[in-house]
């Protein structure tokens, strides 16, 4: 006989639920994750949208990484109608979008997961256990804002990101004054914070074997139409409609995707192992000081690599900042006479991983098919695989829970990203 | 001191991360107020609440249910976000076949619980007091709770976006340049962001309903269009974020 236990999963942007079965001698014989967030259909309601008022709307579908979406589909019509944006304002998108990165990785790290790391209960309870990192890390936090408010005019829904560019960029004077407040505030902070988390030995250190994807690009994985899965490289196309397999189960709202019958890994951990001596030589300096210029052995080791991007992200952009050069941004937009259908694909590194998106846009510039796929939806059956192996068999207690509950954290789902897949193979799972 | 709740819904969690974010700088606020419910930071309690702040629409029976259940919990119930004031982006497909909707998604369909139009909170529970925006405007929740605590509430002005523009000094983007805005006809809050960014308005914060009518509203509806507006920028707002004041001022 057998029966289910649930729990809700706390710590993880939007609402999931672990899922324990159990036989008959209490023992562990599955595992599920499962997302109990409401779907909000995305790939149909932006159909017969006109394709310049995309990016705003998908920019909803994840209130943590909004930028990554704009900036993906923005691109991905700027490619397929071959739109060329100019390189410095492209270099202004990309600083939006690291600032993102570095905003939602702080939020991860100090919210979501250090309490795991350190053994609270929750980001609360370090208000009274080490008041100095609470402090810092409510400080990053809030530079992080101001950073993403001054470039993109909020956290997250930016404003200025537009297909064929921005609607306006910061002035000179506005960029300094910024770059400023950086080096004082953000730079020293994120120094302390980033020496209070490389020096952790609470990392468990066990070997995972994982299947890295990211996006193929020469400089460290940012957007790109091409995808590299450990050696493997294909068009982002042919990756997501035609190599991975989706799986819908039952009753469930999320779709899974696999690799040749196996879970695959996106997000910093795979960027880091695969692209970590792409990463800003200041950023390697600090790791190599604190033994970390290594490959990361397991998922829970993804603080590091969520540290190494966030210092990356910052010297790239107190860099661009500092140097910075205004550039008038008149007519971004070009009238567009596309074909009966237009392909238009791209994929994006959103801070927890690779971002797909593909629209078919007919000749008035109206979508009529979209299909995204979201980083959590494709790092879902990893971390059942992974959650699974560390648990099968035993006989349940807290601790298996517990357990389980850290890998869910440890992968940063971000459940909110409602969106689905509606493709295409389907895989019978019984 | 004073315990809040965040209950999330069908959203994005942006409103609650900007809550979250806002309340956090404010380091006078964290020592009048408890953070009693926030699934987002481990906190589960659901024993009451002095104020439980809703994001999101309700779109099955499921949400239902939670929503009642935490409302008979707490004293005030504050909705968060123009999702959970008016129902949201994801109303764009409200009024469509919900099993052709289903279909575009999932390869099976018959499994997913929803309803066939997401619904505003206020359809479910008794509302106090909104807070619109698509994200919300973090101050306005810092506002919020400043004046709760004193024994308040903040007074909400009925006015338009133009009018942020106004006081900030904006050059208006559709009178100068020819731009198409929903400002004149959207809630106001953002502080004018999108103009402030030489850009047009695009009703993220819903459609203003104090002293419209249909006649005035189709009239600036086939001004955008004539500006070069695409049609989709009119249904984001009247068939998205205003698509329950749309409804409303269509009556009228």
């Amino acid at each position: 006989m057998s029966h289910l236990r649930t729990q809700p999963l706390v710590r993880v942007e939007g609402e999931g639920e672990i899922a324990v079965v159990v036989d008959g001698n209490n023992r562990v014989i599955d595992v599920e994750y499962h997302i109990t967030e409401a779907p909000r259909f995305f790939e149909y309601i932006v159909r017969n949208k006109h394709f310049t008022i995309v990016p705003d709307l998908v920019s909803r579908i994840c209130g943590l990484c909004g930028s990554s979406y704009e900036l993906g589909a923005a691109r991905a019509f700027e490619v397929g109608f071959e739109i060329n944006v100019p390189e410095k304002i492209e270099k202004y998108r990309v600083m939006i979008h690291l600032a993102e990165r570095i905003k939602s990785h702080v939020l991860h790290i100090g919210f979501l997961n250090l309490p795991d790391l350190i053994g609270t209960r929750t980001f609360m309870d370090l208000e009274k256990r080490n008041p100095e990192i609470f402090r810092i890390i409510i400080n990053l936090v809030k530079t992080s804002e101001f950073l993403m408010k001054s470039l993109g005019g909020r956290i997250h829904n930016v404003v200025p990101i537009q297909v064929g560019g921005v609607s306006k960029l910061i002035s000179r004077e506005e960029a300094v004054k910024l770059g400023k407040l950086m080096r004082d505030v953000l730079a020293p902070s994120l120094e302390k914070f980033a020496d209070f988390i490389l020096s952790l030995e609470t990392y468990p250190d066990e070997k995972q074997e994982l299947v890295l994807c990211t996006v193929l690009e020469e400089g460290y994985p940012h957007m790109s139409t091409m995808i590299e899965c450990n050696d493997t490289r294909m068009p982002a196309y042919e990756f997501y409609e035609k190599t991975v397999e989706v799986i819908q189960r039952d009753n469930k709202t999320a779709l899974l995707y696999k690799l040749n019958g196996r879970p695959y890994v996106v997000g910093p951990i795979a960027r880091f192992n695969k692209n970590r001596d792409k990463l800003h030589p200041m950023t390697i300096d600090l790791l190599r000081q604190y033994g970390w210029n290594r490959k990361l052995n397991n998922v829970f080791q993804g603080a590091v690599a969520r540290i190494a991007e966030t210092h990356d992200a910052m010297i790239r952009i107190l860099e661009f900042l500092e140097n910075y050069e205004s550039i008038s941004t008149s007519g971004v937009l070009k009238p567009v006479t596309g074909s009966e259908m237009n392909l238009c694909v791209n994929a994006i590194e959103a801070p927890r991983g690779i971002l797909y998106h593909r629209y078919t846009v007919d000749k008035y510039g109206l979508i009529t098919e979209a299909n995204l796929v979201t980083p959590t939806a494709q790092n879902i059956a990893a971390l059942e695989e992974i959650g699974k192996h560390m648990v099968l068999n035993e006989v349940l207690n807290e601790n298996i829970l517990d357990t389980l509950r850290k890998v869910a954290v440890a992968f940063d789902p971000c459940i909110s990203c409602s969106v689905h897949s509606m493709r295409v193979k389907i895989v019978k799972k019984y | 001191m004073i315990r809040v709740a965040f209950l999330k819904l069908t959203s994005c969690s942006g409103c609650l991360n900007q809550s979250l974010v806002a309340l956090l700088s404010n380091e006078e606020l964290l020592g009048k107020f408890e953070f009693a419910y926030f699934t987002e930071l481990g906190l589960l309690t659901e024993d009451y609440f002095d104020i439980l702040f809703v994001e999101g629409s309700v779109s099955n029976s499921k949400q239902e249910k939670e929503l009642r259940e935490f409302r008979k919990k707490s004293k005030t119930l504050v909705a968060l976000g123009t999702c959970a004031v008016q129902g949201g982006i994801q109303s764009l497909r409200s009024g469509e076949d919900v099993e052709e909707v289903k279909k575009t998604v999932y390869p099976f369909p018959d499994k997913i619980d929803i309803y066939s139009d997401p619904k505003p909170i206020s359809d479910v529970v008794k509302v106090d007091f909104a807070i619109t925006g698509c994200p919300i405007n973090g101050d306005a929740v810092v506002n919020f709770l400043r004046k709760y605590d004193v024994g308040g509430l903040p007074l909400i002005l009925p006015e338009s976006v133009c009018c942020e523009c106004k006081r900030n000094g904006l050059t208006c983007v559709m009178v100068a340049q020819g731009t198409p805005c929903l400002g004149p006809v959207t809630v106001s809050g953002c502080g004018a962001l999108c103009p402030s960014f030489q850009r047009g308005c695009y009703g993220c914060y819903g459609l203003r309903t104090w002293d419209l009518d249909k006649t005035r509203l189709e009239k600036f509806f086939d001004k955008l269009l004539k500006l070069g507006a695409p049609e989709s920028m009119i249904q984001v707002i009247a068939r998205g974020y205003g698509y329950r004041s749309y409804k409303y001022v269509r009556r009228g």
